[in-house]
């Protein structure tokens, strides 16, 4: 399945090594990845895209929350 | 206060209570030795050998204390040699703090002398990690990294500095009651402890493993006092043990590949499981499809994301092992499983007996050994076992009485962790007697820390299980590649030669009845000593879950 992770992060360098890093550690290959700044430049928004199973999903969302720099996690159904 | 960056982060140090500081000095992190030299009388720095001991002796440290332990290293190798000890906090959740020097940072990124890029190589072994390249970041970075090191479920953080921030000037303050807002402990309802407890109340065959949170979380107290009022038979991981007395009438001993016959056994005919502070490693799973099918399944863990991670839960409770169980405590039935824990201790002594049945032995056995040693010191004695049957061995023979009295790389399973891990526990507990348990193997991955200990007259005594094999892995070209004893046997040096050489007294034991007399004095003798005991060659660790194979088909010879 396709999923979309929609993740508020403190807008810093370092941050996605270590969000690409949760997938890779599983091996997942990342179809699509797009960071913008929010408004005010301290927040940033990473959406990664990847073919992972609904079960999967829910794990890696939980350890991407563990990243201290990680503010919020939002898991969701990608369009093809 | 105006002062320099090296001396900010001593400083900062001090705010944070640290007292010891594990480390090796070069280029990049000159400044801040050289500020320390200041502060001798404050802090005391051990100079260990090569910096993977800084980090065990640090993890030693930590496991003793609960506090993080500090490292320094400077940049390049200095760093590189750091990570295999970061990665074993990071797996052991191990807090600790280790400052890397850096090159300059107009020199960052042009593959400077000594030039490593930190930040990457530990970004996926660390908790958090951070490269400060201004100076007023220092007060701020430091309360954070200690905060996280600390906080929530414990790990490593890297701070790397580039030499240039260690010269300049910083008007210093360290911040106040600094936190992590998301590390903050969550709230628990009081309906959700209820339905555990009743889903506990209700079971015919409860069991309860216990895990490392537990230590961590400093619940040994209401956890005995929970074991006590459901009358929960009660097994330890490799890495709780000492979570309860090994003497309580509850315990039914420790889980996993070697861990004892009837905790595995009966692991599936539970109906529900209690687990605390424990992450369902394979290790103690075996696998996973035949893992536990009649149990209702009630995790509590401070990390939400081992929940459900490996083993799908019926209940999961996210939070401090100790919060929960003590608020849990109210709401649990008075309860008798007296029959349920005797079907653990009956089927234990039938294991017991079929293992000390094993061929009868000419030459010493580490079980032995270990079992001696155990009795002779109550089982009140910190033992720090290096990787492999050594560390099965202790674990199994030696009767814990206290929490964080058994101290181990599970996890990641270091070989030549426990002579520096026996540093910083010997350090954090100098009343205590430390007894660092090694194989052969082991013993030759940091043996250079033997001029550590003599430098510092750290008074632990070092006890060498020799085989003269990679004891673990020939035990398993035994068993499963036909004794097809591929590269496992060691052409050891003279030990008893090489200690001596480092001003640390030793004794050979070859001879089965002069062993008592040996362990005797190897206890009694102040000061750093080493007992080397020759061992039975082929000696296995029984009972085993093979790989691959359910935790119940656990065999015992």
């Amino acid at each position: 399945m396709r999923k979309a992770f929609v993740i508020k992060v403190e807008n810093k360098p370092g941050v996605l090594y270590r969000l690409v890093n949760v997938f890779y550690k599983r091996k997942i290959n990342i179809s699509a990845v797009n960071v913008i700044e929010l408004k005010n430049k301290l927040v940033s928004q990473v959406s990664i895209t990847a073919e992972v199973e609904e079960e999967i999903a829910k794990k890696i969302a939980k350890q991407i929350y563990k990243i201290i720099e990680v503010i919020s996690v939002h898991l969701a159904e990608a369009n093809k | 206060m105006k002062i320099t960056g090296s001396q900010a982060v001593i400083e900062s140090l001090i705010k944070e209570k640290v007292r010891v500081i594990f480390g090796y000095p070069g280029g990049a992190n000159m400044p801040i030795y050289d500020a320390l030299y200041d502060y001798k009388d404050r802090i005391r720095h051990i100079l260990v050998r090569h910096e993977q001991g800084a980090t065990h002796a640090a993890e030693g440290y930590a496991r003793v204390t609960g506090k993080a332990g500090v490292c320094f290293a400077t940049s390049g190798p200095g760093a590189t040699n750091l990570v295999t000890g970061i990665a074993d906090a990071m797996m052991d959740s191990v807090p600790m703090v280790c400052i890397t020097g850096q090159v300059a940072s107009h020199l960052i990124g042009s593959d400077a002398f000594q030039e490593t890029d930190v930040i990457g190589i530990t970004s996926p072994i660390t908790k958090w990690n951070y490269q400060i390249t201004k100076v007023e970041e220092i007060p701020e970075v430091f309360a954070k990294a200690f905060f996280i090191a600390q906080n929530g479920r414990p790990g490593p953080v890297v701070i790397d500095i580039t030499k240039d921030v260690q010269f300049k000037i910083i008007d210093f303050k360290y911040p106040k009651n600094y936190k992590v807002k998301k590390l903050l402990p969550t709230t628990l309802s009081e309906k959700i402890l209820k339905q555990a407890a009743e889903i506990i109340n209700q079971a015919k065959k409860p069991y309860m493993i216990v895990g490392h949170g537990a230590l961590i979380s400093n619940t040994s107290k209401s956890l005995t006092k929970f074991i006590e009022k459901v009358d929960l038979p009660t097994a330890l991981t490799l890495h709780g043990l000492g979570a309860i007395s090994a003497f309580h009438k509850n315990y039914v001993g420790m889980v996993g590949m070697h861990g004892n016959y009837s905790p595995n056994k009966l692991t599936n005919q539970a109906d529900v499981i209690i687990a605390v502070g424990m992450r369902f490693d394979d290790r103690v799973t075996s696998t996973i499809s035949t893992y536990a099918p009649k149990a209702k399944i009630i995790h509590i863990d401070i990390d939400a994301s081992e929940i459900d991670k490996n083993i799908k839960t019926y209940f999961g409770i996210v939070g401090d092992a100790n919060t929960v169980l003590t608020r849990m405590y109210k709401f649990l039935k008075k309860n008798d499983h007296s029959n349920w824990l005797n079907e653990f201790k009956i089927m234990e002594s039938y294991a017991k007996k079929i293992v000390d049945a094993q061929p009868k032995r000419t030459k010493i056995t580490q079980q032995e050994v270990i079992s001696m040693i155990s009795d002779k010191t109550k089982g009140e004695a910190i033992i720090v076992a290096d990787v492999g049957q050594n560390q099965m061995f202790a674990a199994r023979f030696y009767q814990y009485k206290n929490p964080n009295s058994y101290i181990t790389s599970g996890g990641l399973g270091t070989m030549g962790f426990a002579l520096p891990a026996a540093m910083g526990a010997k350090i954090a507990a100098p009343k205590k007697q430390v007894i660092a348990v090694i194989g052969d193997g082991g013993f030759q991955m940091t043996i250079q820390e033997m001029g550590t200990i003599f430098q510092e007259k750290l008074p632990l005594k070092i006890l060498i299980l020799n085989n003269e094999y990679l004891g673990m892995v020939r035990q398993w070209q035994e068993l499963f590649f036909e004794k097809r004893y591929s590269f496992t046997n060691l052409k050891n040096p003279d030990f008893i030669t090489i200690s001596r050489g480092y001003g640390i007294p030793a004794k050979l034991v070859t001879d089965k009845n002069k062993l008592e007399k040996a362990v005797d004095k190897f206890l009694s003798d102040d000061g750093p000593t080493l007992l080397e005991v020759r061992v039975e060659k082929e000696n296995n660790i029984f009972p085993m879950i093979p790989s691959g194979a359910a935790v119940d088909e656990v065999v015992i010879k």
